[in-house]
């Protein structure tokens, strides 16, 4: 499923998660925007205990908003660029060009 | 920003700990109550001479406020409640000292605690709130500490921080901890067993995350013209600040409100960093405590690893005297008056073994409530003692 971010309709201003007003013109009116795709900032590695490690990210989008995601696989690599998903409410990031 | 003369007739009376415990067994009502005949006890105060009651607490519903005012048999002219998390003691002070001021109150108790059962700090933290049990609760494995060790991440890109110079703050808390008999861990830590310690979520390892425990604190607000702090030793208020929701979670989580209201916190209360005596820096992780600093002048930004290890790791800043919560344990919101009653002790002289000396001005720090990325709340309050 695509997942999209809200973008004010006044100022263009888009943000994630959802909101009653603008943070930049406090305008009420929003448009739902489709994003594809976001690059990776910062990625954590949670340890699981039967070695099932949980990777985090957070990735700058291109239509603004900085998002926390799952990270689909076992490597990461900041400043890559990402394709975003909906997976059962979770957004998922993915590899936009994964390592052969 | 609060006018300073306004607070010149206020006071805090005292300021108490229930002990912390690590799965504790006392109810949040049952440790509530405890902090508040603790505290009327050490002020000198009767009961029946309270007639304001706060209280801050994730774990007290369904009571509230009004509930333990009548198990406590008290008639309040003014109640309030504060789920504010890290920031809601010094928020519940923000308002107390107000209706103190304008005669709504004149002795008003302020209580902070909770007990978490077997499955309620993960109730907790998985519906923090709306976005949390929405957004990041579907992701698994996204709880503050992953929120936070990407912050850490940010914070040593943009300073050069290592997981070594967040270690040695960590060690100087436990160090301060070993010399609080109420700190629920006192044993000796090195760096070496810090860097060797579970990753919980890279880069953080089990020492940069909060032990939860159980317990409660309480603190009384009342005149200056009150019997008891005429007797002497009361704590008086030099300025308080609060800036909450300063980025709207759009930044980078590495400047808190604090940075906005520095100038007129300083300026308000006529001191400044380097007049500091005691710090109590809300410390849900050593990143948040250097962050924190950082906003309010203590050192710029990128002279945080010389900070860390000139001034907080040689104690010439007497930083988080109770070991903070990293070692004396987080008990849900008391964990925003652990603080405050740390940095009263140390003013009223009986933090045993690890008095500063002749401590006379306190800085008190609140923060918290991650809504997506990090903590919105930030609060300041610069308190001076008497000489004693």
């Amino acid at each position: 499923m695509s997942f999209a971010v809200n973008q004010c309709q006044r100022c263009l201003h888009a943000v994630y998660p959802a909101r009653y007003l603008c943070p930049n013109c406090q305008g009420s009116a929003w448009r739902s925007i489709p994003v594809r795709y976001g690059r990776l900032q910062q990625c954590t590695r949670v340890p699981g205990s039967r070695g099932d490690d949980a990777y985090l990210g957070t990735l700058q989008t291109d239509a603004g908003p900085i998002v926390v995601a799952r990270l689909a696989g076992t490597r990461h690599t900041t400043g890559q660029r990402y394709a975003l998903r909906l997976e059962r409410d979770a957004l998922v990031a993915e590899p936009d060009s994964p390592d052969p | 920003m609060s006018d300073a003369a306004a607070f010149r007739e206020i006071c805090l009376l005292a300021g108490v700990e229930v002990p912390y415990a690590r799965r504790g067994g006392i109810p949040t009502s049952d440790l509530l109550a405890q902090a508040f005949h603790a505290v009327l006890a050490r002020a000198g105060v009767h009961p029946r001479d309270v007639d304001g009651l706060g209280v801050a607490s994730f774990t007290h519903a369904p009571d509230r406020a009004i509930d333990l005012a009548w198990k406590l048999a008290l008639r309040p002219r003014w109640i309030m409640d504060d789920g504010n998390g890290g920031a809601s003691g010094l928020n519940l002070l923000q308002h107390a000292a107000r209706a103190v001021q304008c005669g709504d109150a004149s002795v008003i108790v302020l209580l902070a605690g909770d007990h978490f059962g077997a499955d309620d700090f993960t109730r907790l933290v998985e519906n923090y709130n709306q976005t949390t049990r929405d957004l990041l609760r579907p992701l698994g494995a996204a709880s503050p500490n992953s929120l936070f060790a990407m912050l850490t991440s940010r914070h040593m890109e943009s300073t050069g921080m290592t997981r070594e110079d967040y270690g040695t703050l960590v060690v100087t808390q436990r160090g301060w901890a070993s010399q609080n008999p109420q700190a629920v861990y006192r044993s000796p830590l090195t760096l070496e067993q810090y860097l060797a310690a579970p990753i919980v979520s890279t880069p953080l390892c089990r020492f940069d995350c909060v032990p939860v425990v159980d317990g409660a604190n309480a603190i009384v607000v009342t005149r200056r013209d009150h019997p008891r702090a005429r007797a002497g030793g009361a704590v008086g208020i030099k300025a308080m600040a609060s800036l909450h929701n300063v980025d709207h979670q759009e930044g980078n989580g590495l400047r808190t409100g604090l940075a906005s209201v520095a100038d007129g916190l300083w300026n308000a209360a006529g001191i400044g960093p380097s007049d500091v005596d005691v710090a109590s820096l809300y410390d849900d992780y050593p990143v948040m405590v250097l962050v924190q600093l950082a906003d309010l002048g203590f050192f710029p930004q990128e002279l945080v690893r010389r900070y860390v290890h000139e001034h907080i790791a040689t104690r010439r800043l007497a930083l988080n005297t109770s070991g903070g919560q990293l070692s004396a344990g987080q008990a849900g919101t008391a964990g925003s008056l652990h603080g405050l009653v740390e940095a009263m002790a140390q003013l009223q002289g009986h933090a045993g073994a690890r008095q500063v000396d002749e401590a006379r001005h306190a800085l008190v720090t609140g923060y918290g409530m991650v809504e997506y990325r990090h903590g919105m709340c930030a609060t300041a309050l610069v308190l001076h003692g008497e000489p004693r």
